[in-house]
């Protein structure tokens, strides 16, 4: 089977686990360019989050990250649709500096859906440390807010190096690295071990065998987030992945939804 | 010697589940698609369904008896969870509870076909679960035998389909340069394993099925992108066309698939070693599909395409 402890049979039995509810912290959402999705709206992905044991998903909507001119507003409209089973990250393009403005502006009319700032750097083009991003990290220095940035092994916009100047610029800034920094895994051991304030989301590293067991044993399970891409990827195929890794039962918790749960505590009062 | 229709001869003989522990061949006399093979061998593989174990027990539900797109041996590169033998392969198999395989060594692809098939026939002999895949080349510089032989050599050495990496091996995967085989293979229904991930990409698959119509060709890591905008144009037009689980990490899509084709064209693949087994064997547990379809999926559509393999 796909692992012999008592969650692993609970999944296998149920799809679900009562006892470790699932905390998703990188979503999205809506349709997008490349890739066909059977479930891209809200309420399928509430329907499958229901199946799957995830209690809450945290993302940002693909128009948001990829049309400028639509924004953030249907994050907002199906965060407050189902408020207890979403929240938004207020997705940030640098490329449009007056528009980064306007959402920080407004950000605290929006407390009931925002947990932070999500940033898309290789794909808009813009470094971390661009200066066009650095209002809104100072932004988030100053109210703790949590930032999700995709990171991917050697990027000039938010490989390793990258990510090392801003974690130590921004101490205060909950730093979650998408993907793990994915294909240089040393590289995220690294910046974990180094960096307090640094955790590694787990999206599209549940189908690669090994680094789930590497970063339990070099850093620790407390620094590990749950993530799925959703509606990219199936949260059963990450679960399984999760129940098949050589860790324990612990470390499996902590990543489904203890360390998460700290991370949100101060968003979802 | 009076010749035998292998369909008439599969009705009488087999039955889709059953089991010949030790005994993958028998000699027969076809005539297949109007060609007549004298000495031609139908593979009896071991199709018994086994269910994945749970905790010690046969768990309910779902079975996978037979899976796909394994490989053992050490890549170039090195992986942080090598699985480099035969036996480490099946410690993993039955951990997860799978029962059966059909599995390829890395070396076809890293090294030379010629090395990695050896080292893949050499590994699987003493374990009667496993099934082998060959790579093959084109044979203009003679650096495999003639089709016929190769068939031999295959029912010997108990390999049922074969595996093309045109991209990486630096030829091109048509009829001039594999024409012979690839008809020969047609007619004989030797699957062809295209990996999306290592060795081919979608322009061959599409040149390669244009020529070949009705080649039995198994689409495998398709990659995490949902790459249905690519394989559901193959699937429509060409019947013998088959995709695997293996990074179809898609959310609904096993059942978007499954409502639009039938659970016939998916195959179970897992991705390993370079992904956990678990990773899609919950995903397909809790499919929203039939359990029927569930099974196909899991074991049946692999066991159905092998047994019509004729060497």
């Amino acid at each position: 089977m796909i692992g012999i402890s008592p969650l692993a049979r609970e999944f296998w039995e149920h799809g679900r686990s009562a006892l470790c509810p699932i905390y998703d912290m990188h979503g999205h959402m809506g349709t997008f360019h490349s890739i066909y999705f059977p479930r891209a709206e809200a309420a399928d992905m509430i329907r499958t989050m229901d199946e799957c044991g995830v209690r809450m998903l945290v993302f940002s909507h693909h128009h948001a990250l990829f049309a400028p001119d639509v924004g953030n507003v249907p994050a907002v409209e199906a965060v407050r649709r189902y408020p207890d089973r979403l929240r938004a990250y207020c997705a940030l393009n640098a490329n449009y500096p007056e528009q980064l403005e306007v959402a920080l502006a407004d950000f605290d009319a929006y407390a009931d859906v925002f947990v932070g700032f999500k940033f898309l750097p290789d794909y808009h083009k813009v470094a971390l440390t661009d200066a066009r991003c650095r209002p809104a990290w100072e932004f988030a220095e100053a109210r703790r807010l949590l930032v999700l940035t995709h990171t991917w092994r050697d990027s000039p916009y938010d490989g390793p190096a990258i990510v090392r100047q801003i974690a130590a610029r921004y101490p205060n800034v909950p730093l979650l690295l998408g993907h793990s920094c994915h294909d240089d895994w040393d590289a995220a051991v690294a910046l974990a071990r180094d960096f307090p304030n640094i955790y590694l989301e787990l999206t599209a590293v549940f189908d690669d065998r090994g680094p789930l067991e590497k970063f339990c044993a070099e850093v620790g399970s407390h620094c590990l987030l749950f993530g799925t891409d959703l509606p990219w990827f199936d949260p059963h195929q990450a679960i399984g992945a999760l129940l098949s890794a050589d860790i324990s039962d612990e470390d499996r918790h902590n990543i489904c939804h203890r360390n998460a749960e700290r991370l949100l505590a101060p968003f979802l009062t | 010697m009076q010749t035998t229709p292998w369909r008439v001869f599969q009705k009488k003989m087999l039955s889709p589940f059953e089991g010949i522990v030790n005994a993958n061949a028998r000699r027969f006399s076809g005539v297949v698609a109007g060609r007549r093979f004298p000495e031609a061998v139908k593979l009896i593989y071991n199709l018994r369904i086994v269910r994945f174990v749970s905790h010690g027990q046969r768990s309910e539900g779902i079975c996978v008896s037979l899976t796909a797109t394994f490989f053992f041996g050490l890549p170039i590169v090195r992986p942080l969870r090598p699985v480099p033998t035969a036996e480490m392969l099946l410690a993993e198999m039955d951990r997860a509870g799978i029962e059966r395989s059909l599995v390829w060594h890395i070396a076809q692809h890293d090294a030379s076909p010629q090395l990695g098939n050896r080292l893949l026939a050499d590994a699987i002999r003493p374990h009667d679960r496993l099934v082998g895949c060959w790579t093959v080349l084109p044979n203009h510089a003679h650096e495999f035998p003639p089709p016929a032989e190769l068939f031999d050599q295959m029912r010997q050495q108990r390999i049922a389909a074969l595996r093309i990496f045109p991209t990486a091996h630096r030829f091109q995967a048509n009829a001039v340069s594999l024409g012979d085989l690839l008809e020969a293979m047609v007619a004989r229904r030797v699957p062809l394993f295209l990996s999306m991930r290592r060795g081919a990409n979608w322009a061959v698959a599409y040149a390669l099925l244009a020529e070949f119509p009705q080649l039995v060709c198994v689409i495998c890591d398709h990659g995490c992108w949902g790459e249905d905008r690519s394989f559901r144009p193959l699937l429509s037009r060409y019947p013998n066309v088959y995709v695997d689980t293996a990074q179809y990490l898609l959310d609904g899509g096993i059942e978007a698939l499954v409502a639009d084709y039938g659970p016939g064209r998916l195959l179970f693949g897992s991705g390993f070693p370079e992904s956990y087994h678990g990773g899609m064997m919950l995903a397909l547990r809790h499919a929203r599909i039939g359990e029927e379809a569930r099974q196909a999926i899991a074991a049946g559509n692999l066991e159905r395409i092998l047994a019509e393999v004729i060497l």
